[in-house]
């Protein structure tokens, strides 16, 4: 008979405390520092997905009958309001794409860079991530759907975040509201510029960038700037909700509440045509340049011939 | 070794009691919990490891912990690596422990581990914090009370299917 398996004891407790320990580290560096970890955690991902999958099928049923069981009345409601709603936006979205048609013939005719134009995809929020220490959303489309790290997410009110990082099937989002987010915006009041930053778990924005003698008023409205070239420009961010400043400090202390319900929403919108724009230059410019082009091409013969310059990227 | 309690001369448990238990607390853990409760539910793969550290050491041990820290990383889509080192620690603190431990009864283990699983939150916590986390809310460490609440029942389980499998030695 061999021996008894629990005299067989291998390297001590301790020995192995060390071994897993210092892996463990050597784990969290290599995922926090290189960016080849992204596909190792990406396939592991995808390893998992099949379980994650199986654990959301209760929530899924429950959540189904609860839409099975819900009264007529509601949902009459519901339709009545979607439908006026969608009347409202349709009359508005056909003033804006004459608005936009016409902004791009001006653009064009001063000599500037087309706005990139900015496409999204439509996805469903699959649960409030498990994180306790980065609040993040987990989306239902990943890379198979053309997402990717470094997309704006928005919803109906503003910006909830950015995609952070995504898996074939899965992308997370993290928060405005965390504490590395930051959002380059502007006051829309006066166009003060600066950077927001998150508040962690607290779920409010602060500006930690304005000087005390800022001019800003509570419930001035922050919409994004469009500086950095993620973030399509005016999307409404915040609201500044109270503002403290004291001789004591350089900056003033303001906290500003989030316009989307950054929490709170199923649905949400991956801005995906601005993760084309790289931080060094701005190649969507020229992707958008076709369309502004053909419009140019039906304006009246006065306007100057579209020169290469004005397809160039000349801001930042 | 007559009158000894049942835990220490006995079959090894089986295999697929093993795994079959560890499989069940991980999708407990990927369950979307949100908000308050995400805070609050128990670390379900850290007890059920914790059970078996106690009572097959020899098969599932350190290893097994970070093993499964790291799927915990996975499916909080954190930085992997964080509760893989958390897990490490507690694993050899309670096998450090295990003797002491196994002498009390479920109850009586409580206070003994509440330290244990206090310990792996705030390990979390801090590798969490130097990888470029914020720090959760006081309900995280709260978390700690359902731990060992949720313990006794998850042991008591546990033990009970350890004991009552048919024909152990087939």
């Amino acid at each position: 008979m061999s021996t008894p398996e629990f005299f067989q004891r291998g390297p001590s407790p301790f020995v192995r405390l060390v071994f897993f320990g210092a892996l463990a580290i050597a784990v969290m560096l290599i995922d926090v520092r290189y960016q080849g970890a992204r596909l190792v955690r990406s396939a592991l991902s995808t390893l998992i997905y099949p379980m994650q999958q199986a654990a959301l099928l209760p929530v899924r049923v429950i959540d189904g009958a609860g839409v099975f069981f819900s009264t007529q009345r509601r949902l009459q409601t519901d339709n009545d309001e979607l439908r006026r709603s969608l009347t409202e936006l349709s009359a508005r979205s056909r003033r804006v794409a004459s608005l936009e048609q016409e902004l791009a013939e001006l653009r064009e005719l001063a000599h500037m860079p087309p706005r990139p134009a900015s496409d999204g995809v439509l996805t469903e929020v699959l649960h409030g991530g498990r994180n306790p220490y980065v609040a993040k959303l987990v989306l239902d489309r990943g890379e198979n759907a053309g997402l990717h790290p470094g997309q704006p997410v928005v919803d109906a009110q503003g910006v909830v975040g950015q995609v952070t990082s995504a898996s074939p099937f899965a992308a997370e989002v993290t928060l405005v509201t965390e504490q590395n987010q930051q959002v380059p915006v502007r006051v829309l009041r006066n166009g003060l510029r600066t950077l927001t930053g998150g508040d962690g778990a607290s779920g409010t924005i602060s500006l930690p960038f304005l000087p005390g003698g800022a001019d800003i008023q509570t419930g001035d409205l922050l919409v994004t700037s469009g500086i950095d070239g993620l973030y399509p420009e005016g999307i409404p961010v915040a609201t500044v909700t109270r503002i403290e400043s004291s001789a004591s400090r350089v900056f003033a202390r303001i906290t500003c509440t989030p316009v989307a319900g950054v929490a709170r929403d199923r649905y949400l919108l991956v801005l995906t045509r601005s993760a084309t724009v790289s931080p060094a230059s701005a190649s969507a410019a020229p992707a958008a340049a076709p369309t502004a082009t053909a419009s140019l091409s039906a304006s009246p013969p006065t306007a100057p011939p579209p020169s290469p310059a004005a397809a160039e990227p000349a801001h930042r | 070794m007559i009158n000894t309690r049942d835990h220490v001369l006995r079959d090894p448990a089986h295999l697929r009691l093993i795994l079959g238990s560890l499989l069940l607390a991980y999708l407990m853990a990927l369950l979307p919990w949100g908000g308050l409760l995400l805070n609050l539910q128990p670390d379900w793969l850290l007890l059920v490891l914790l059970h078996w550290w106690l009572r097959e050491p020899w098969r599932v041990g350190q290893g097994a912990a970070f093993a499964g820290g790291l799927l915990m990383d996975l499916a909080q889509t954190g930085v992997l690596g964080v509760h893989a080192l958390a897990y490490s620690v507690v694993a050899w603190a309670t096998l450090r422990l295990r003797v002491r431990l196994l002498s009390f009864s479920p109850l009586g283990q409580v206070l003994q581990i509440l330290p244990l699983l206090l310990l792996a939150r705030l390990l979390a916590t801090g590798a969490a914090l130097m990888s470029g986390g914020g720090i959760p809310s006081w309900t995280y460490f709260l978390g700690g009370l359902t731990d060992v609440l949720a313990w006794i029942p998850i042991t008591l389980l546990l033990h009970h299917f350890d004991l009552t499998r048919s024909n152990p030695r087939s």
